[in-house]
Order: structure tokens, then sequence, then C-alpha cells
């Protein structure tokens, strides 16, 4: 059973409707008795961090999320759901995260005064392993996002350009995170989750 | 590399599709499903749906409605009309959208756009400004004194994600941008714009982008009504050297 945690940020819909077209069957998993039940858990979510940071610690589900993280069992997460894996982040203020890879969210801070949020499709510097299995280096896909996951730990990591190289995609044993929306991406991004489902 | 977005900009009127010139004469297209599945098989970047008739009437868009829409929607969608509150946001969100495009409360409520940005973050939150032949705000909703570039530097202080600017003169007439409007309305915002109106042919799109501080052009009537598909605008703006999706 896959389970996508719900902590009422986001676009949890899109993510509903990606695994129905898929004909898979899910939970919502929004405390640490659903949690028990999956064996596969996407996160997903937009919105700031300090704000699910909170929601996280209030739904009770943090604990048992960092236990599940640290029994490298297969968790997807999108975008906040990547940047919630950080020791910390840095948006509206300091919050802290899950704690399971390294790192803390910042502020993007591209070159030639590109706008922020970046907004839009773009290519991924990827090897064309794992998840991106299928997937060509051309191939764009959607991001949404002004803060990105500065790594501190030496992990799988792939990047996009955007007046600079930041992370879009990182990968520490069952633990992945995509910082672009893999349900918003059309054929790529289907491709990209069916890759997350078989292994 | 960040590639340039072409938007299909759908209107509605609560219930179905239309397309108006100016914002005045409209003339009807039938049901939003049909027009979002063809969008859909045609791997647009993203798509924007406007109920044009939600805040004049107070309400917000139908949450039924937009749910329906997304059911096979995989592309970015931006839902705008009527929306007041947060709990509105939320709803919207809920039944498939990702971003939310606010016109006339960002006019009226800055508190509430702080606040939605606060609680959805800035990347959710576009806001719509609508500007007549003279560069004012158009609006007939309100009557307000705020100047465009005012409106602009406070949805700056807001932090919002994105403005989506419209020409109203120019909209539905498919004459061509009124580019120097284009350049001028554009100069000042430091966050991603997607401008419309007037999008003749797939040339027009090139000019936006190499001419205004443009990211991504929404395009309406000619999708509509000519030959011209999303994918004639990217190749467009391939040839050009500008970073588009080639399909």
């Amino acid at each position: 059973m896959i389970g996508v945690v719900d902590i009422g940020v986001g676009n949890i819909g899109s993510i509903y409707k990606l695994l129905n077209k898929l004909k898979v069957t899910y939970l919502s998993v929004e405390s640490a008795a659903d949690l028990a039940r999956v064996d596969k858990v996407i996160f997903p979510g937009v919105g700031s961090f300090a704000e699910a940071a909170t929601r996280l610690e209030n739904s009770g589900l943090k604990p048992s999320l960092q236990s599940y993280l640290a029994e490298d069992r297969p968790y997807l997460g999108i975008c906040l759901g990547m940047q919630l894996l950080a020791d910390h982040g840095e948006e509206v203020q300091r919050a802290t995260g899950l704690g399971h890879i390294q790192g803390t969210v910042k502020r993007m801070t591209p070159s030639d005064s590109l706008p922020l949020p970046h907004i839009g499709w773009n290519n991924i510097n990827h090897d064309g392993a794992a998840l991106f299995e299928g997937i060509g280096a051309e191939d764009d896909f959607y991001f949404v996002h002004s803060y990105f996951f500065d790594l501190e730990e030496d992990c799988t990591a792939f990047s996009f350009d955007y007046g600079g190289e930041f992370t879009a995609y990182v990968e520490k044993g069952n633990i992945r995170g995509a910082q672009f929306h893999p349900e918003k991406s059309q054929g790529a991004g289907i491709k990209f989750v069916e890759n997350f489902l078989k292994c | 590399m960040l590639k340039h977005r072409i938007i299909p900009i759908v209107l509605i009127d609560g219930f179905s599709v239309l397309k108006t010139i100016n914002f005045k004469t409209r003339r009807g297209l039938g049901s939003p499903i049909t027009v979002m599945r063809t969008y859909e098989t045609r791997n647009v970047d993203e798509m924007v749906i406007l109920d044009i008739d939600a805040s004049k009437q107070s309400r917000s868009m139908d949450k039924w409605l937009v749910q329906e829409i997304s059911q096979d929607c995989f592309m970015p969608l931006t839902i705008g009309g009527g929306i007041k509150t947060c709990y509105q946001i939320e709803e919207l969100l809920e039944a498939g959208a990702d971003k939310v495009s606010i016109n006339t409360s960002s006019i009226t409520d800055t508190a509430f756009i702080k606040e939605a940005v606060k609680v959805f973050g800035a990347q959710c939150i576009v806001i719509s400004i609508d500007v007549d032949a003279a560069a004012k705000l158009y609006n007939p909703n309100l009557s307000s004194e705020v100047t465009v570039p005012d409106h602009i530097a406070m949805m700056h202080d807001c932090d919002v994600g994105e403005f989506l600017i419209c020409d109203v003169a120019k909209e539905g007439t498919m004459e061509g941008p009124n580019l120097s409007l284009a350049t001028e309305l554009t100069a000042k915002i430091e966050k991603p714009v997607i401008y419309a109106g007037g999008v003749s042919k797939p040339a027009d799109c090139v000019d936006l982008i190499q001419n205004a501080n443009i990211n991504a052009v929404g395009v309406s009537s000619i999708f509509h009504f000519t030959d011209y598909t999303p994918q004639d605008c990217r190749n467009a703006l391939v040839a050009a050297g500008i970073p588009a999706r080639a399909m």
C-alpha cells in the first residue's frame, strides 16, 4: 500500500490523480497509525518550510516518520516533502526538519538577477539511473520554488541550472527527494513516479 | 536551462468557456472539460483558468468544476476568480489547482495577500492585473485610485510569486500585442511575468519575450479560433533562439 502524507499543505489532489491514473491504491497518511499500514511513502507539498515543519510537529507524525526514514523504507519527497528531509529550513523563519539528510534549505541566489520563484520547465543533469530510467536528458520537469536543498552530505544528487546549479534530486538509500513536481510534469513525471512505485 | 512558457488562458463564466474581446463582447466555446483535454493532449506548459464573473457575482470558482477539469490534467493549473479567503484557496488546491490567481482582492485587501503568501508560499500566489489603454488599472468591480506601478510595488512588498498582466485594449483582438505597453509595465517587475493580450501569431510571442521582461506568454484567441497550436508558438521561440520546450 502506498501512503501519501497529508499535513494540509499543498497540492495533495494532484498526487491522488496521478496515483489514480496509475491504478494504484493509496492511503492518506495523517497519523502514526496510518503510517504503520503502508510500505511506501510519498510526501508531496508546496508552501513554506516553517509552516510545514509546524504542521508536521502538531500532527504527531514527525517521530514515526523519522523512524520510518531511519529504517530506510521507500520514501519519495516532492518539493517540500524533499526539503523537509533536511536538518533546517530558512524559509520565513528558521525551522527544524526531519534531519534525515544533512543540509539546510536556503533561498536560491541565481546570478544575472534571474527572478524568483524559479517557475517553469527545466531539464535535470541526471545520468539516467534509478528513478530517471527511461527519461531523456532533454526531458523537462516542472519546478515552482524559491528555496533549495543545500546538501552537506555526500549522497547521490542531480542538479538543474538556473543562474547556477541547484539541487533537483537527492537519493540516500531508499529515501529520495525531488525538488520538481513529477505530478505536474506530464509524460516524464508519470514515468518518474512509475519508477518509484516499481522500486 | 529554464524554458519560456506558452500558457493558454481559458475564461469561463462559471459554467462554460467563453472568449471575450476587450473583456466585453462574449463568444461561447462550450465545455471547459473538453477544452482542457485538448490542451492536455497538446502537452501545453501550463494552463490558467479564470472565472471572469465570480467577483461580480460575489462567489468563488466552483471547486467541483475545478475537480472535474483537473481530473485528467497533468500539467500545472492556475485557477482564478473571486478568491477572497485562505479557506477558498485551500479548497481550490484540494480540488486540483496548483496556483491561484487573485485580482480584485489584491487591490482591496493586501493583508489577505500577505496571509496567503505566508500559508501557501509565494509560489502559489499569482497576482492578476488588468490594464487599460491608458496604462491604468482596469477593474469594473471597483473604483480604485491605485496606479499600476504602485500596485505592482505593493504586491512585491507582499512577496507574491508571479504576475499575470493582461492588456485589456488588446485582449481578444488578435491584432498583435502592444509592445511598448508590455515593456513599460514589466520593466519594474522582479518576479516571473505572464503577459497576455493581442497575440495574433507565434512570432508575437517571440517579440514579447525579446522586448519586454516576460517569462511566459498568455495566449487564448489564436488557439480557439485559428490553426495555430501552443507547439507552433514554442517552435517559433526555439527558432528565435529562446529556450522553450521542444517536442
